[in-house]
């Protein structure tokens, strides 16, 4: 009886993260692109029915949704390798295939519209399992499919399944690159409304961040998309891990994030992962100790969510999970933990107990790694908020010069006003808000002054 | 005719002997000197007179007197020898000057060898005139006369004998008497026969010859002397009657010094009649009252006697002893047979009295020749070594068989023990000892021989032959084979009562024990149980016991034939031979008695530990078994040149041994330690590996871990979380069918193999009256794993018990972690539907306390820091840690009760830190109040914020707050202490919480 985890997977940049979780996975439980267990995977104690299920030939199916507006990514995956690994009736495009066009409004209506259809593959999926745990949606906020379409799924999620853990995967946009969505701000604004009010647990993965530790620590020239994908499956799949491969604890998804999250809307987690290891540097990290990798974690260039450094905001963490893989003596975990903590260097909320968990989980034993010990951290930080401001002070710039809106007022939400932009923006900015004071003594009172 | 002059020659001597030493024919020394004199006149060869040389000397003697100025002497002497060579008187002849006239004028002046000393008297011609006369005529009328001794042909062979083997002593080696006088001479025949053969007759000579019956009261009167030495008893009894109106001699006994000597000797040999030395009821020798010696005085005597009569117990009782052990009947209140230790100890014993038996008889038998000088003082002197052997041996025989009663091991064991000891005591003593030491080592060796070999029986062929319970080690009949307890109590010691009652069947078992101090504890045990065995055998009793019981585990799993040594065909060198062995290459300058056998070459292997390092073993106070085998290992590697160094390194170390602290410790850890240990290594590692191959003995600790303590988190996860869900639901859980099912689906998807092996069951706790935490709901969720045998012998009923206390901890853990884990924000935030469905506009009215529910949801971040920091410490700093660090043990571990004192301490030591222990129970209460806050909470923030008081949270915050500030003070407390280290990380993790706290 697996705590079984749906991916939804939904645009462009949703199905290109996806399919890299997937061929991680694939590789890391010894499954064959065409859904096979390979010869060498023997080891049998790892639980590849979490995400996978087994169909009647032995053929291992992800429990993954493919859904999208426009057919491009969908075809080129069913034409990889990896075409017969789905299952093709989870794969969903849209007929007309024109996409959203970047509208997140475009997305949402046609998500409305496609309720019936969308759903009957995600019910089918979900009494396919025994013992459902959740939804994991991988998505962009910037785009239209994924932000738009994603919104909708996420509030109708919410309605049928409302015992189920709903987490996200969003990619932030590039704030560097000029040459990305321009309407980015609008799209997501409102698809941070629903992140917010929706979901149980975003795990934010920026692309700021994410091409500049490409850059940066992977030494790349110009990274595309597949390199920061490479990252972003790393991260998912190390965010999973414990579930895959049954150690002590940590065997079910929610009992991972449930002490990241202290009041619902303080959901939203940045990550970090060390070490990234390119060929070069290998050498240097092999002998990396527990310590140093939950000391390197701590350390803002390795974080994957770009914050502006704000020393004045008395930014904290609120909550750290560190999932540490490999063969690692718990004893030394537990010294680290106290060197941490003695020596404080992770700073944290000053109304609440300083938590850093740390899971144990082991390493694939199909997957040759440079590195004996690795990990991923996922923390709550206060300074996640930057990001919500950007994208509140980017959105009132654009709202301000009323650029773009034509798209939006062709579509059923926005015919009439734009109250939903309005509603989006005071939910993001009471979220703002409560991180804002989540920093400070009193957030214990918080309540009284502020309302909702 | 021969014969004839020769008695006449012989009777002229015993004149000569009168006139010149005084002696009186039949005294000692008239005797001596009679035999001396005939026979240098018989061997000696006498030239013819030469009369030119006397002519010369007569002249010469002239010449001297005149220079001298002695002219009258000169004159006088010139015309006297002129005068009497002429005189026609010999030999028939008319004229001087013949042989006999030259030669006695020779004898004349050879006695004369001074002739200027004296002054001179004209009396003194008569008198050497007269001499030669007497003497030329009693030779010249006994002449013809034919003798008249019974037995006239003998003595002159026996003479000749006599003298044959009598010169030899002569030229020297007085020592070498002892040994060469074997010849077969009778005593009888012996002293100056035939002076007497000729004189007496036929009576007198037996009389003479034969011993005076003392006995009967007849005394030697040939004993008589008028020395005055020889008779102070005489003079002493003179004195007395003298001195004392009422002396009164109770008609005493007198009895020669050789008669004594011979009683005594007797005496020493074991013989218990003889007349000086009387055996009294209980087995005591007296001596008897009224004996004297001429030259002794009564007391001395006694006292003197007395001494000796002392040794003549020692003998007499360790013959005895060796009697009533060969007829069976020694200690007869145990109507069983005698203990092959006994009988071992009895049959050395009775060789030394062997040798004691011969020796004495040598001594009788010089005794008898009287060739030499034998008083009892000398004798005793010479018997000193024996008399120390004896005392040694009487004080061991007195301690070791005498004083201890008892069972036959403890009489065996305490035997041996009292041997060792007193070798060891003696070794200590340095120089002195080393000929006790000699005694006593083939001593002990051999009594030690059926001891050894139950051991080797035991350990090398798994049968414990001990057919009358002397081994230390006794099979209890009552244990079956495939009994968990088996290792535990299928052996069990044989102790004394005293010592037995609390842990006579405890005793070889593992220390168990649920708390820290279990090392020091077992060690205890350890100490106590081998205070009964042999002194030798305590530092490897332990690996007696282990390789025993494991060969008959071994037996029991019907596979002995995999580990007896070179399998069925060929037979193991028995552990004594390869001991006796060992030995002697060992002490090869020492000379133990044993079979002689030749050095098997694999012997060197095991002497590579040098006295040296067995030495600083020693000082280290350490014999650890296992260093020992690493440093055999090390010096094994490098064996091919260390060979030749280590050698010298034995003579040197040999050589040294006197002066060394405990040599004889030494050499045994040499000889036969080495041997044990290695077939301890060798049968003990090969029951763990059959056991961790064959019996799957690893996978089954796994599995406890697995299941008991939650190691394959995913699948108990998949079997609680049911339970979880239902008791959350307030549905029935305890139902065993559901149970059962649900246990046995989630194994089936994960652990098919394990499926059948566990189940569920809920206990009642026996508790139901009082009003329980509802935490505490799932305590008597019990599972069962079945262990198969032999491993439950290592995973047993007791540990399956301590598995399941903290499978219920851990459950508790669990489901309070669950709770919180659990808990979504839009049921707390959610109306009463009872609410919602009255009145749109109410519940619009009606704001929502957003500051309650703000904190209701911080509560939730504390309760759940708490719960997750618990529920790490214990799964990760404890289980897993401790089980790391187990598995590792165990790796190591080289015998079964090693394996079963690693598990039981791993169980006990998790027991401990999972808080169980009482003397954690504080904490584990507190701990259990915050589990049960988590629990209710939960129930009111699923029932909606509205079911959620004000009060109810201050409650519980409050409650929350007073709980962790007491476990952080008191974790605090004990951290400081250095008590729990592994508690620190709880501690830290709890107290930043109340510090956050505080701060705020
Ligand atoms: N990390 C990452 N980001 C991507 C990827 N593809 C697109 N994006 C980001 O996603 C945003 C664009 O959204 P898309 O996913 O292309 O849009 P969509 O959801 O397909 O919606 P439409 O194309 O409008 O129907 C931009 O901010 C991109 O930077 C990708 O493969 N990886
Ligand atoms: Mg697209």
């Amino acid at each position: 009886m697996p705590r079984e985890i749906i991916s939804l997977q939904l645009g462009q940049c949703g199905n290109q993260i996806g399919m890299e979780f997937w061929k991680q996975l694939c590789a890391e439980h010894g499954i064959s692109p065409e859904g096979i267990l390979e010869e060498y995977a023997t080891e049998g104690t790892d639980r590849k029915d979490v995400f996978f299920y087994q169909a009647d030939d032995e053929h291992y199916i992800p429990r993954a949704v493919l859904l999208d507006l426009e057919p491009r990514v969908i075809n080129t995956i069913m034409n990889s390798p990896y075409s017969n690994l789905y299952n093709p009736e989870n794969v969903f495009t849209a007929k007309h295939g024109g996409g959203a066009g970047n509208n997140w409004a475009s997305g949402f209506a046609q998500g409305e519209k496609l309720y019936e259809e969308v759903f009957d593959i995600i019910d089918r999926e979900a009494d396919g399992s025994d013992s459902l745990e959740g939804f994991i949606l991988c998505h962009s906020i910037a785009g239209g499919t994924g932000s738009g379409m994603g919104s909708y799924l996420l509030e109708r999620l919410n309605d049928r399944f409302p015992k189920k853990l709903i987490q996200t995967y969003s990619v932030f946009p590039n704030q560097e690159e000029t040459s990305d969505v321009v309407v980015q701000p609008y799209n997501s604004l409102l698809t941070l409304k629903r992140l917010t009010q929706n979901a149980d647990c975003v795990v934010v993965l920026d692309n700021t961040a994410l091409h500049r530790i490409a850059a940066e620590r992977l030494h790349l020239e110009t990274p595309n998309f597949a390199h920061i994908n490479q990252l972003v499956s790393t991260v998912m799949s190390a965010s999973t891990t414990t579930l895959r491969y049954p150690g002590y604890m940590n065997n079910d998804l929610i009992g991972l994030i449930a002490s990241l999250i202290p009041t619902p809307r303080l959901h939203f987690l940045m990550t970090g992962y060390t070490p990234l290891a390119t060929d070069s540097q290998t050498a240097s990290v092999r002998k990396t100790t527990v310590l140093d990798v939950m000391r390197r974690l701590l350390q803002p260039k390795n974080m994957m969510v770009s914050t502006p450094v704000q020393r004045q905001a008395n930014h904290c963490y609120i909550s750290i999970l560190n999932i540490i893989q490999g063969e690692v003596d718990p004893t030394q975990v537990h010294k680290s933990l106290q060197r941490i903590r003695e020596r404080k260097l992770a700073q944290f909320i000053p109304w609440g107990p300083a938590s850093i968990q740390v899971a144990l989980s082991r390493k694939s034993p199909y997957i040759q790694s440079a590195n004996r010990v690795s990990g991923l951290m996922m923390a709550n930080h206060t300074s996640i908020s930057s990001l919500f401001s950007r994208t509140l002070s980017q959105y009132d710039k654009l709202r301000k010069r009323e650029a773009f809106l034509d798209q939006f007022k062709k579509t059923e939400m926005f015919k009439d006003n734009l109250d939903e932009f309005d509603a989006s923006r005071e939910v993001l900015q009471q979220l703002v808000e409560e991180y804002q004071a989540a920093t400070k003594p009193d957030y214990i009172s918080w309540g009284t002054q502020a309302g909702v | 005719m021969k014969m004839a002059r020769w008695v006449k020659v012989e009777k002229e001597t015993g004149k000569l002997i009168n006139a010149i030493a005084g002696f009186e024919q039949g005294e000692e020394n008239y005797d001596l000197c009679l035999q001396f004199a005939l026979s240098n006149f018989k061997y000696h060869r006498f030239l013819a007179v030469d009369s030119h040389k006397v002519s010369r000397a007569l002249k010469g003697i002239h010449e001297k007197l005149r220079i001298h100025s002695n002219h009258v002497e000169a004159e006088k002497f010139n015309s006297l020898t002129d005068s009497f060579l002429t005189s026609p008187v010999f030999e028939g002849k008319t004229e001087g000057k013949t042989d006999t006239h030259y030669a006695l004028l020779s004898l004349l002046l050879t006695l004369a060898d001074a002739p200027t000393r004296s002054t001179y008297e004209e009396g003194q011609k008569e008198e050497v005139q007269e001499e030669v006369e007497v003497f030329d005529w009693g030779a010249y009328l006994m002449e013809g006369l034919e003798p008249d001794g019974p037995y006239p042909e003998s003595p002159v062979w026996s003479e000749d004998e006599e003298e044959e083997e009598d010169r030899q002593p002569h030229v020297g080696q007085r020592e070498a008497v002892v040994a060469l006088d074997d010849s077969g001479i009778t005593v009888e025949e012996d002293p100056s026969r035939s002076t007497l053969a000729i004189v007496d007759t036929g009576q007198s000579w037996l009389t003479r010859n034969v011993v005076v019956q003392y006995w009967r009261g007849g005394s030697d009167h040939s004993v008589h002397s008028f020395q005055y030495s020889a008779s102070l008893s005489r003079e002493m009894e003179i004195h007395l009657r003298s001195s004392n109106l009422f002396y009164n001699d109770r008609g005493s006994t007198l009895v020669t010094e050789t008669q004594a000597i011979r009683e005594t000797l007797w005496l020493l040999s074991g013989v218990p009649e003889s007349y000086i030395f009387t055996l009294d009821r209980d087995g005591k020798f007296a001596v008897r009252d009224g004996l004297k010696f001429s030259h002794l005085t009564q007391e001395s005597l006694l006292t003197f006697l007395r001494r000796t009569a002392t040794y003549g117990n020692i003998v007499y009782q360790l013959q005895q002893f060796v009697e009533a052990v060969l007829m069976n009947s020694y200690h007869d209140n145990s109507a069983a047979a005698v203990s092959q230790t006994h009988q071992a100890y009895a049959t050395t014993t009775a060789t030394y009295l062997q040798n004691l038996k011969k020796q004495m008889t040598i001594l009788e038998k010089q005794a008898m020749a009287q060739e030499e000088t034998m008083t009892l003082l000398t004798l005793t002197h010479d018997l000193r070594p024996r008399f120390h052997e004896l005392e040694v041996l009487h004080r061991v025989h007195q301690e070791g068989i005498v004083n201890c009663r008892g069972s036959h091991s403890e009489q065996a064991s305490h035997l041996l023990s009292t041997l060792y000891d007193t070798i060891c005591e003696y070794d200590s003593t340095g120089e002195d000892g080393v000929l006790t030491v000699s005694l006593l080592l083939p001593l002990w060796i051999q009594t030690a021989k059926p001891y050894i070999d139950i051991i080797d029986g035991w350990i090398t062929h798994g049968n414990l032959t001990d057919p009358v319970k002397e081994f230390i080690i006794q099979r209890n009949d009552n244990v079956k084979a495939l009994d968990e307890k088996f290792w535990e109590t299928a052996f069990s010691l044989h102790c004394s009562p005293t010592v037995e009652g609390s842990s006579s069947s405890e005793d070889i078992t593992p220390g168990f024990t649920s708390n820290q101090e279990g090392t020091t504890q077992s060690d205890e045990q350890t100490y106590r149980k081998s205070s009964w065995a042999p002194t030798f055998l305590r530092p490897v009793l332990n690996h007696v016991i282990f390789a025993g019981k494991s060969m008959e585990m071994f037996q029991n799993l019907g596979r002995l034939l995999d580990v007896v040594e070179g399998g069925q065909g060929s037979h193991p060198k028995p552990l004594y031979d390869t001991f006796v062995e060992n030995l002697r290459d060992f002490l090869v300058h020492q000379d133990v008695p044993s079979k002689p056998m030749e050095q098997s070459p694999q012997n060197h292997n095991t002497l590579y530990i040098t006295a040296h390092v067995s030495q600083q073993m020693l000082v280290k106070g350490t014999n650890d078994p296992l260093l020992r085998v690493n440093f055999a290992g090390i010096f094994r590697l490098t064996a091919g040149d260390v060979v030749e160094t280590d050698m010298e390194q034995y003579n040197f170390s040999d050589m040294l041994e006197g002066e060394t602290l405990q040599p004889i410790q030494v050499v045994l850890r040499h000889c036969l330690y080495p041997h044990i240990t290695q077939k301890y290594n060798r049968v003990c590692t090969k029951l763990l590996d059959t056991l961790k191959t064959d019996y799957k003995m690893l996978h089954y600790m796994e599995t406890m871990r697995k299941f008991f303590l939650m190691e394959a988190g995913d699948t108990m996860y998949d079997f609680y979380r049911e339970i979880f869900v239902k008791l959350q639901l307030k549905e029935q859980w305890q139902d065993m069918s559901f149970l059962n099912v649900a246990l046995h689906d989630t194994l089936q998807a994960h652990f098919p193999q394990e499926a059948d092996k566990l189940f569920v069951s809920v206990q009642s706790t026996g508790e139901k009256g009082r009003d329980r935490h509802p935490i505490q709901a799932l305590e008597g969720l019990t599972l069962h794993y079945k262990v198969p045998w032999p491993v439950d012998v290592v995973i047993n009923t007791k540990c399956q018990e301590i598995y399941n206390k903290i499978f219920q901890f851990l459950l508790q853990i669990k489901r309070a972690k669950f709770c919180l884990d659990r808990l979504k924000f839009d049921d707390l935030e959610k109306s009463d539907p009872l609410a919602e469905s009255n009145e749109e506009e109410e519940r619009a009215e009606k704001t929502m306390p957003y500051n309650l529910i703000h904190r209701v949801q911080i509560f939730r971040l504390r309760l759940m820091h708490f719960v997750n920091s618990l529920h790490q410490y214990i799964m990760t700093r404890i289980l897993h840690s401790t089980g790391l660090e187990f598995q590792n043990e165990v790796e190591l571990a080289t015998d079964l009760d090693q394996v079963i004192y690693i598990h039981n301490n791993y169980v006990s030591k998790i027991h401990e830190r999972c808080l169980l222990h009482k003397r954690v129970a504080m904490i584990k209460e507190t701990v259990t109040r915050v589990l049960n806050i988590a629990v209710g909470f939960q129930e009111k923030w699923n029932a909606g914020i509205d079911n959620i008081s004000e009060k109810y949270l201050k409650h519980v915050e409050d409650e929350f707050k007073n709980c962790v500030k007491f476990l952080t003070s008191f974790l605090n407390n004990v951290i400081k202490r250095g008590s729990f280290p592994h508690l620190e990380s709880l501690a830290f993790s709890l107290s930043t919480s109340l510090e956050q706290q505080q701060t705020r």
